[in-house]
């Protein structure tokens, strides 16, 4: 059977995965960058969903360096660089998964714009998003039959 | 002339003094009369009066000065201080120079306008008079984006009323018509989206509200339901999918309440005392559905899964509405003609008009190129960077170069940065690395006010090829023009 990795920080995904999914994959789930890299160099793993914000995740656990995005991009303002850095989670650890050799069809629920989608493809090539939890269609982009 | 006539008339020093007062007083009071402060100003300090009058004036001074400095870095508790200076007494009319000044600057057409006929219904002096008479001939006619700032009555600003509705001419035998009637008024100006069209202010905070809404609510706690739902629907369910509903309608905080949370956050930011849920259009039907939801009982059976689909699809629906309503909520393109704009009319003002130029290069800019800011607020962080740098230049060795252009910068989300970057020939300030080091007596504290409110940067960077350093103004590039990238 196929193997799914949910990635998130808390565990609607996962839920949703193993009621609707786990007919077509043996479901895997992590909750930080770290473990997801833990995973995936455990064994062999066909797809991710991912979610994009990680508002319950602890600083600590976040991909990004608060300090030092507070410093480029928001005039030293540390409130807007957490806030930013749990918004845009997701992406962030497909970019590490990415960096360190992974390269799985990825799946986001969520209606990016098509400019930030182009992006993120050029970025991280397999990358995918829907609009909602809709199961056959997340089905579809999972298994690549869109 | 009420003066001159007491001064004709005689009589004694003190009743001259009440007489005075009274008509400086009345004129004050009838609000019309523009030479309340002359006369204010004109009675004589030394009787009981008039030395209350100025020390009325003083006080009622430092109120004015107090709002238009808050106006000026944009603070909150203008109209207070405004309307606190206004029951002390008249405003010295050199003032409405000043604020006619900064509402151009903002691009508050309207009310400059109204500023600069205050200020020159005053007859100052003919060099002062005929500056304003060529800045007031200046101004392009727009409309006001802004509801009045500087209230000169005592109406509540708060919150939009609704319109009186002529209930008597209707008769007496269609009251629940005008009843009718008054309540659709009365929504329609109650509405997020009448709020919007006259709040343009409110557009970030409301934009980030409703993205919450629709990410905790609406995307977590909803849209999962629909699965479910249609499984039970088809006779296909099962245990496990029916806990998974159970958990996501019954279990944690009441729908109502999770819902409720996230409307008072919004309503709180705004500022208004009423229930959106209740009088909004869009937002009335969603409650509906809501509740719907949120009062099903258990278990489930099919023909109730039917029923709660629908109201599933309502609210689905209804995430929609509200990402076209951000999508429509405030952005400016970025183009060579807002870049040449903010040059030239920084150059028209005289200290930067001074300073001799040998060259101005503005950069094509990239197509598409668009920033949640208004455009109002653009200029004003650009002005005041492009004047610092032509005053920097002043003292600077020629050739005397200035440079304007936009570049887009990827982010390793995805997203983008539109980068406005300043150059200048002067080493002068190059000891800033960002806007919390600029000295704010340079104009910066209205610049990284506007920062704030924008989630945008500054950096001063080293520059070469002629240049000195460059001033660098960061935000992010606009996400909403296809109104999808609210509810991650």
């Amino acid at each position: 059977m196929k193997r799914l990795l949910v990635i998130e920080d808390g565990n609607e995904y996962a839920e949703f995965a193993r009621l609707f999914l786990s007919a077509h994959f043996h479901i895997e789930v992590a909750q930080r960058s770290v473990d997801a890299l833990a995973c995936l160099r455990g064994g062999p793993m066909d797809a991710l969903l991912i979610d994009l914000r990680f508002d319950r995740a602890q600083e600590t656990d976040l991909v990004g360096d608060v300090k030092a995005t507070a410093e480029r991009l928001f005039g030293g303002d540390r409130d807007r660089a957490l806030r930013h850095l749990q918004d845009q989670q997701g992406v962030l650890i497909l970019a590490e998964l990415r960096a360190a050799g992974f390269g799985q069809r990825a799946v986001f629920i969520h209606e990016f714009l098509p400019r930030r989608m182009e992006n993120l493809r050029r970025l991280y090539g397999l990358v995918f998003a829907l609009p909602s939890f809709d199961s056959a269609a997340v089905l579809r982009a999972l298994e690549g039959a869109d | 002339m009420g003066l001159l006539v007491l001064e004709a008339c005689g009589g004694s020093s003190t009743a001259r003094d009440e007489q005075a007062w009274r008509l400086a007083e009345k004129a004050y009071g009838e609000g019309g009369d523009r030479s309340a402060y002359r006369l204010w100003a004109g009675l004589d300090p030394s009787g009981p009066k008039g030395r209350e009058a100025h020390q009325r004036l003083a006080l009622a001074d430092q109120r004015y000065r107090h709002a238009i400095d808050l106006f000026r870095t944009y603070q909150p508790g203008v109209r207070e201080a405004m309307q606190e200076g206004l029951a002390l007494g008249p405003m010295d009319p050199a003032h409405y120079l000043t604020l006619a000044r900064l509402c151009a600057e903002r691009g508050i057409t309207f009310r400059a306008v109204d500023f600069y006929r205050k200020y020159l219904n005053q007859e100052p002096a003919p060099a002062e008079a005929s500056a304003a008479r060529l800045e007031l001939g200046s101004l392009s006619a727009g409309q006001d984006p802004f509801p009045p700032l500087f209230a000169e009555n005592n109406r509540p600003l708060e919150s939009p009323r609704p319109a009186a509705t002529p209930i008597w001419a209707l008769g007496l035998l269609a009251p629940p018509l005008a009843l009718v009637l008054y309540l659709r008024l009365r929504n329609q100006r109650r509405s997020l989206r009448g709020l919007l069209a006259d709040r343009p202010e409110w557009h970030p905070t409301v934009a980030y509200h409703l993205g919450c809404l629709r990410h905790e609510f609406l995307k977590h706690r909803v849209g999962p339901l629909g699965e479910p739902l249609r499984a039970i629907a088809r006779a296909q369910s099962s245990a496990d999918k029916n806990q998974f509903l159970h958990d996501r309608l019954a279990q944690g905080a009441p729908m109502r309440l999770a819902w409720r949370a996230q409307l008072h956050a919004l309503e709180r930011s705004m500022g208004i005392a009423w229930k959106l849920d209740s009088v909004d259009p869009l937002f009335r039907p969603a409650r509906v559905a809501m509740e719907r939801l949120g009062r099903q009982r258990w278990p489930i059976r099919q023909a109730d899964a039917k029923r709660l689909l629908v109201a599933h699809a309502a609210l689905m629906t209804f995430d929609q509405q509200l990402s076209d309503l951000v999508a429509g909520l405030v952005r400016c393109c970025v183009d060579e003609a807002l870049l040449r704009e903010v040059v030239e009319s920084t150059r028209s003002e005289w200290v930067t008009g001074q300073v001799p130029l040998d060259e101005v290069y503005i950069a094509p800019v990239p197509p598409g190129v668009e920033v949640d800011v208004f455009r109002t607020d653009l200029r004003i962080v650009l002005k005041n960077i492009v004047r610092n740098a032509i005053q920097a230049m002043a003292t600077a060795p020629a050739p005397r170069r200035l440079a304007l252009d936009v570049q887009v910068e990827p982010e390793a989300t995805g997203e983008e940065f539109v980068v406005f970057r300043v150059r200048d020939s002067s080493p002068c300030g190059l000891h800033s690395s960002d806007s919390k080091g600029i000295d704010m007596e340079h104009g910066l504290g209205i610049v990284n006010t506007a920062l704030r409110r924008y989630d945008g940067s500054l950096q001063v960077v080293l520059e070469s090829d002629g240049y000195a350093k460059a001033v660098r103004v960061r935000f992010f590039h606009s996400q909403r023009n296809l109104a999808k990238d609210d509810a991650a």
